[in-house]
């Protein structure tokens, strides 16, 4: 983002505030992209249904985008057939992007430990919360998401997805001119 | 909107002959005298099969209608009744090899090569519009069956009300049997996924292709040799790191 | 493909790029004349109830052909039921229907129990019928609300949604568990219903019909939800018998077949419903019916709780069901038999049979083939899901019809992933 290029040119503490102010942004806005494969899937609609109303977090905005959304819920059994299409779902969503494993199922193969089901998705791709239930209560969810939110209010994101990516951004703007000019 | 109970085929008086269960012929034990299992339960009229006697030289009174519960129980003895006949009448038409019951329910047993003839005879001649499911057994665990694998065919007729399962073993060696599928619709998805899941191929099906596993899935799960766990086919996908943009494969 | 205008990129055929992975992705094949596409629709898709795929083949806007894809939730249930204990099993039947759980721990736990010939008691047998007709509307108002939300009306889900978190609270007082309750046990069930269960049930009922008729009051009678549904997706009677469809799809199109009323299985021989059936079988009569059988469903569980017999739940066979918890540790022979019925090895032994049992459940016929073979395990153990052989038929409701209305069918026909996959 175009203030995040100028951090290094406050004062150390505006800049802390700015970073503070942009996580509180984000962590106040995750729109879920709900992968939702089996049982998990009907609890998570329960927690954005009435009662359990997690737009209260501002996770309210549901897009089954993967381009639009920011995080990756990831609730149910996955099995052989569905990974290579939750691998492709991962990587078309845009940075910053979270992933939570809902459930017992995508944490660990949960139940069933057979032929075809996938033991947990993170070996298979990067997983920021982990949910335990068979299902999950939708107070779990609403606890998860919490911690997700504590997870962006501590790390700088914008250092973290520098460090991922590998796009230099802030501090670094000489770096970026250049390679500009090199047409990357 | 129709009111129950619906007293189907309804065929003479309340009382006929009991059910009982016929000396086995296949590779099925039957258990002796099973009282109808979890069948109108709380009425303990409801167990006593007959209830009026026959009205003795000095009675004059005439014999108590049967209530609602006996009605009932009478039916599903009627019913029973039906379907070991028809399973019989399929026996003698087709030239099964064996008939079995257990617990009240028919298995007949035919040859691989007739079956396509004896499903086509239950259908049009017996009346078993409806393919309920069909699914495979593999024996090889199991004493007192003659062949590997084994087909069973569930079966229903909708008009009067009975059910039939017709079995055909299939060797090891050359596990293949004539579809079903042009008989009834059903057939399609229900012996893809037999395929998919034992690897018994059904000759003449439009569309022998895997359905629940992947379609480069190297072996039949439902096997009695594949482990639980798979030989590991779902450990074999690339890890995603963070930050990555593409698959690179 | 010579048409600029057909080519948003201006790019020849062969210089299209193929999409990031490969194969089969949404592209315009090459041979194909101006109008003709073949789109993805799935796995991943808010409309597909679950993990469903198909692959239309489009004219335009007009759906040619339909190849579905299933496959993606398969989890192995009937292998991995030939390694577990039959009680051990109930866990996982929640998982197939997990809309209506406690409808796949009753049906299954019937079709053991005809394998044993044992026979619950009477109380057993009515909890586990309002249990059964409470999962059905649990399931019914969800695929209605669901269908609904499908076309537009997003609100009908949300109400569904509030009286299913009744159902919900219903489920854990009696099981524990809101969603996967493990309810049943092999002879009976796992607790016995605490006190006020028949309050709450009956404090359930008559909001069950206030949502009944805000839900026809929305849908019924709305010009949109007619035009997209009337006359979309039409599946004739022949069709449905010779495809093998069941319940309230197979009742939609004019079959006249409820396992409940017709193999009558448990206590519904005592009880006083009708079987509302349709002739059209299209979208609109599936709706209908849900909504009729909603009601007589509800009727069922009113005569159960004025029915509910007193006395034990469970049968009395000491090598099916656990002894209670003060009898083993005060009595020799109750000790044993926990002991017998507990340890690796050992467990329920069936005899040596084949035994299929079906129940009516909310989607249709839910069949159980079990195979037993004299040990604690099952040798084989099928399930015939009606979803599977429900879900065949959208071959022929889709045919020729515009891809919205491949949505409105695919909201109607009510597949559960978990149990067409297992």
């Amino acid at each position: 983002m175009g203030l995040e290029n100028l951090l290094d040119k406050f004062p150390p503490f505006f800049s802390t505030k700015i970073a503070k102010l942009l996580a509180w942004g984000r962590k106040n806005s995750i729109w879920p992209m709900p992968f939702g494969t089996a049982c998990c899937a009907i609890e998570l609609m329960s927690t954005l249904s009435s009662r359990y109303d997690l737009a209260r977090f501002g996770a309210e905005v549901v897009r089954f985008s993967p381009r639009q959304s920011d995080l990756l819920i990831v609730g149910g059994r996955v099995t052989l057939k569905m990974m290579p299409v939750l691998q492709r779902i991962y990587l078309q969503m845009p940075e910053p992007k979270w992933v939570l494993s809902m459930g017992a199922c995508a944490s660990c193969g949960g139940v069933f430990d057979t032929y075809t089901m996938i033991q947990g998705v993170d070996q298979f791709i990067p997983v920021d919360v982990y949910v335990p239930g068979c299902p999950p209560r939708p107070e779990n969810m609403i606890t998860a998401l919490q911690m997700l939110q504590d997870k962006i209010d501590a790390g700088d994101v914008q250092k973290e997805i520098d460090a991922r990516t590998g796009i230099p951004m802030a501090g670094r703007r000489e770096e970026l001119m250049q390679l500009r000019g090199a047409g990357k | 909107m129709t009111d129950e109970p619906k007293a189907r085929g309804a065929e003479g008086g309340p009382m006929e002959k009991k059910s009982e269960s016929s000396a086995p012929t296949g590779g099925v034990t039957p258990s002796p005298q099973s009282a109808p299992a979890a069948q109108a339960a709380a009425q303990p009229a409801a167990a006593t099969p007959q209830s009026t006697s026959p009205p003795g030289p000095q009675s004059t009174t005439p014999p108590a209608p049967p209530s609602p519960a006996e009605l009932r129980s009478e039916a599903r003895k009627r019913r029973v009744v039906r379907e070991q006949e028809l399973a019989q009448k399929l026996v003698e038409k087709a030239g099964a090899q064996g008939r079995a019951s257990f617990r009240d329910q028919e298995t007949v047993t035919i040859d691989r090569e007739k079956a396509f003839e004896t499903l086509r005879i239950a259908k049009e001649s017996l009346g078993f519009d409806m393919l309920a499911d069909v699914t495979a057994v593999d024996y090889s665990k199991l004493e007192g069956h003659p062949e590997r694998f084994a087909v069973i065919w569930n079966l229903l007729s909708l008009s009067q009300e009975c059910r039939l399962r017709v079995k055909a073993y299939l060797p090891e060696d050359d596990p293949t049997v004539a579809t079903a599928s042009s008989l009834w619709a059903a057939a399609d998805w229900g012996e893809r996924e037999v395929y998919d899941m034992f690897g018994i191929e059904f000759k003449g099906h439009p569309n022998m292709k895997r359905i629940l596993m992947p379609d480069d899935y190297g072996s039949f799960p439902l096997r009695k040799d594949y482990p639980l766990r798979g030989r590991g086919e779902r450990d074999n996908f690339t890890v995603l790191k963070r930050g990555q943009k593409e698959l690179e494969s | 493909m010579s048409d600029p205008r057909m080519r948003p990129t201006g790019l020849a055929d062969e210089e299209m790029p193929l999409a990031p992975f490969g194969e089969r992705a949404a592209s315009i094949e090459p041979g194909l004349s101006e109008q003709e596409m073949v789109i993805n629709f799935g796995p991943q898709h808010p409309a597909t109830h679950g993990t469903l795929r198909l692959v239309l083949h489009l004219e335009g806007e007009r759906v040619k052909r339909v190849e579905p894809e299933i496959g993606y939730l398969h989890t192995g249930f009937e292998k991995f039921g030939e390694s577990r204990t039959y009680n051990q099993f109930i866990v996982t039947t929640d998982r197939m229907n997990y809309m209506s759980a406690m409808c796949n721990n009753v049906g299954y736990a019937m079709a053991i129990e005809e394998l044993l010939g044992i026979q619950v008691p009477p109380r057993g047998q009515f909890i586990r019928t309002i249990m059964y007709e409470l999962s059905r509307i649990s399931d019914h108002i969800l695929s209605v609300g669901l269908q609904a939300m499908d076309l537009g009306a997003f609100s009908v889900m949300l109400w569904a949604f509030i009286e299913r978190e009744k159902l919900y609270d219903v489920f854990e007082l009696a099981s524990g568990g809101r969603l996967t309750t493990s309810y049943t046990r092999i002879g009976g069930l796992a607790y016995d219903a605490p006190d006020d269960l028949v309050p709450r049930v009956r404090s359930f009922l008559p909001r069950l019909k206030t949502l009944l008729t805000e839900i026809e009051g929305a849908l019924s009678h709305n010009r949109i939800f007619l035009d997209r549904t009337k006359d979309v997706g039409v599946l004739t009677r022949e069709d449905a018998i010779a495809f093998g469809v069941t319940g309230p799809l197979a009742r939609a199109s004019g079959v006249d077949r409820d396992l409940r009323r017709d193999r009558p299985y448990g206590i519904y021989e005592e009880l006083k419903f009708d079987v509302p059936v349709h002739e059209e079988g299209d979208v609109y009569a599936r709706y209908l019916q849900r909504i009729a059988e909603v009601r007589e469903a509800s009727r069922i569980v009113e005569q159960c709780l004025d029915k509910l017999p007193e006395g034990p739940v469970n049968a009395l066979d000491n090598k099916v069901v656990l002894p209670d918890k003060d009898a083993v540790y005060t009595r020799m022979e109750s000790l044993i038999h926990h002991f017998m019925l507990e340890m690796p090895g050992h467990g329920v032994k069936t005899p040596k049979g084949e035994v299929y049992h079906a129940t009516e459940s909310p989607n249709g016929e839910l069949g159980w083939f079990v195979i037993g073979d004299g040990t604690a395990v099952p040798y084989r153990l099928r399930c015939r899901p009606p979803s599977f052989y429900n879900y065949q038929a959208i071959q022929r409701m889709i045919g020729g019809s515009l891809v919205s209305d491949v949505v409105s069918c695919l909201g109607s026909v009510n597949v559960i992933a978990g149990e067409l996959d297992r």
